[in-house]
């Protein structure tokens, strides 16, 4: 194997690396030693594959668990949406520094380690990866979420980060709809609609575009005020926001069919999961006095 | 754009198109030098151009490996370079001495490692063999340094190969390092010149390698000072001290047992030295004493004398 930046007293460990975790662990082949990985990315990690679900997984081979150069490469792929799974690969008994630190400040930030241990030729998966792709989605204040969602937007927010931003998506969709479609079932019943409907039993049933449309054409604020209620927060704006969100909700998961499909997919799924939690945090902090 | 002058011109080359300089002698770069490195070039760029010369399609490197290689990692597509003429073996070598010994500090065994291969091109060159001083003008190395390299360079490739896991590791946690087997060959050598008969042969000398340094691996020997202690034995005829006790002592640290340097120093010579510095001591002080005016030494020195006088008094009358 050719390294021309890896110091020298790290090969054996690339080596190590290349045949007993990429080849054999992993099945990869196609590993490429210290090569661009993509021109907006200011860094070569020591060894890249590819995955056939087009995840990049590279390895950065260093002395330390947490190498100086490594920050600003996740940030990057963060920032540019592009799955890859970081390993850091050590030498045991090598690593210099707080090594405890390390590993937390790596599990922090989605990284997986692998500690190469050269007296038995063995390398031991110290913890697993996470997309980082995904791993840039903001950080959720669980302290800003009423106590009753916490849970589902937790769950939510840590599939995102496993990997499965679809089902995380998913899942705040359904506390949107649930919700919402409680709030019109409540705001009908305490009759602050302006028109009745001839079969209101079907709130519960009928599409959830539908009703959002109804909710946003009958919902009367002033009657609400009168018993109250200060619906005021809950504008046909925000109802607007709720709606738009109803084709997302009904998008079925395709896998992505290239790197560019996925690279496009994780960063819509990003921005949508954030801007699915504002809108449910909105629509809860808009009807706080129906106590829903 | 591309600049030239008499030094090379300057320009932007392809940092794929670079390779290092085989003749460079260094052949461990620290992480945490290089990760530091980059970090800079990161926020600042390249900021001092690096000095190649061309060789066909490509480029070979002077000056510049760190650098180059934090270019690389940081997946630039070029780097400032003054493009020299290509230089004769000899010249590109100690070009590569000039440039980076006198910079950075290297790993002696780097240097030592490139040395003779310095001597044989110099030697092919001028015709004779360099001596310490024109290797020293040469290289740009101090005297003292060259001499400390040789000592490195006639050791057993396995020694060298020891030397080599050992700078592997972070500094820190390096043990057997090369002022170890410094201490070692010079104390070796004088046992070799002023008691020939401890080690009579290169393969008493090697055993007694081995031994030291399992000794000193498992810290029977602490400090690689000690080796300075060996030294001190081995010359024990020149303190007037025990010949006979001095070998016995030797005999036993080259042993494969828990006797270490100092238990031989002790048992052996260290009585003699401790005179021998007394009586250097006490000689200074009586040249000292008489480079002075009487009328110039006032009470608090009269003092001293006096308490002096009757210190050697009573051992003096304890003697007898």
């Amino acid at each position: 194997m050719k390294y021309r930046v890896l110091p020298s007293q790290l090969e054996s460990t690339a080596n190590l690396v290349i045949d007993k975790f990429l080849k054999d662990e992993l099945g990869l082949s196609g590993i490429r030693i210290e090569e661009q990985l993509d021109r907006a990315i200011d860094f070569r990690p020591t060894l890249t594959a590819k995955r056939k679900d087009h995840h990049y997984i590279c390895v950065e081979v260093s002395e330390t668990a947490m190498p100086l150069t490594i920050p600003s490469f996740v940030l990057q792929c963060q920032q540019q949406h592009l799955p890859v799974l970081l390993y850091i690969a050590y030498p045991t008994g090598a690593a210099g520094g707080d090594l405890e630190a390390q590993l937390r400040r790596a599990r922090e930030s989605g990284i997986g380690i692998l500690a190469v241990n050269h007296e038995n030729s063995s390398i031991s998966v110290l913890s697993s990866p996470l997309s980082l792709s995904l791993t840039g989605l903001r950080r959720i204040d669980k302290k800003a979420i009423p106590q009753k969602y916490r849970e589902q937007i937790g769950d939510a927010e840590t599939a995102f980060r496993n990997g499965d931003p679809n089902k995380a998506c998913s899942k705040v969709y359904d506390e949107i709809e649930d919700l919402t479609r409680r709030i019109a079932r409540k705001t009908y019943s305490k009759a602050y609609w302006s028109q009745s409907l001839k079969a209101p039993a079907t709130l519960a049933t009928m599409p959830w575009q539908s009703m959002l449309e109804c909710l946003k054409k009958h919902l009367d604020r002033k009657l609400a005020k009168a018993s109250g209620h200060d619906l005021d927060s809950l504008t046909d704006s925000l109802i607007n926001q709720v709606i738009a969100l109803v084709p997302y909700r009904n998008d079925s998961a395709h896998k992505p069919r290239s790197l560019k499909a996925l690279r496009e997919r994780d960063a819509k799924l990003r921005t949508r999961m954030e801007g699915a939690i504002d809108i449910l945090l909105d629509v809860i902090s808009a009807t706080k006095c129906l106590r829903m | 754009m591309a600049s030239s002058g008499a030094g090379g011109s300057l320009r932007e080359i392809p940092v794929d198109k670079i390779d290092r300089n085989p003749e460079n002698p260094r052949i461990h770069f620290r992480q945490q030098e290089l990760d530091e490195l980059a970090e800079s070039i990161r926020r600042h760029g390249v900021q001092v151009p690096i000095s190649v010369y061309r060789e066909g399609q490509r480029y070979v490197l002077i000056d510049g490996e760190r650098r180059w290689r934090c270019s690389l990692k940081l997946n630039r597509s070029s780097i400032p370079a003054i493009v020299q003429e290509k230089p004769d073996p000899l010249t590109n070598l100690v070009l590569m001495f000039n440039i980076h010994a006198l910079r950075e500090q290297w790993d002696l065994l780097t240097i030592a490692i490139k040395l003779p291969r310095v001597i044989k091109l110099y030697s092919h060159e001028k015709g004779t063999e360099p001596n310490e001083r024109e290797l020293s003008q040469e290289t740009g190395l101090s005297r003292g340094t060259i001499r400390r390299c040789r000592l490195l360079m006639n050791l057993p490739e396995h020694h060298l190969d020891i030397i080599n896991t050992e700078l592997r590791k972070p500094k820190a946690s390096q043990r057997i390092t090369e002022d170890f087997y410094i201490e070692m060959e010079r104390a070796l050598s004088a046992v070799t010149r002023y008691m020939p008969e401890s080690l009579p042969n290169e393969k008493a000398k090697e055993r007694a390698r081995q031994v030291l340094l399992e000794k000193y691996r498992e810290k029977t020997i602490n400090n690689i000072v000690d080796f300075r202690k060996l030294s001190k034995i081995a010359r024990a005829a020149r303190v007037e001290a025990d010949t006979v006790a001095a070998r016995d002592a030797l005999e036993q640290i080259f042993d494969r047992n828990k006797y270490s340097i100092n238990d031989g120093y002790e048992r052996s010579v260290s009585l003699a030295y401790q005179e021998r510095d007394l009586l250097t001591h006490i000689q200074t002080l009586i040249a000292d004493l008489r480079s002075y005016d009487v009328e110039e030494i006032d009470e608090d020195v009269t003092s001293i004398l006096r308490q002096l006088i009757e210190a050697a008094q009573d051992i003096l009358e304890g003697g007898q």
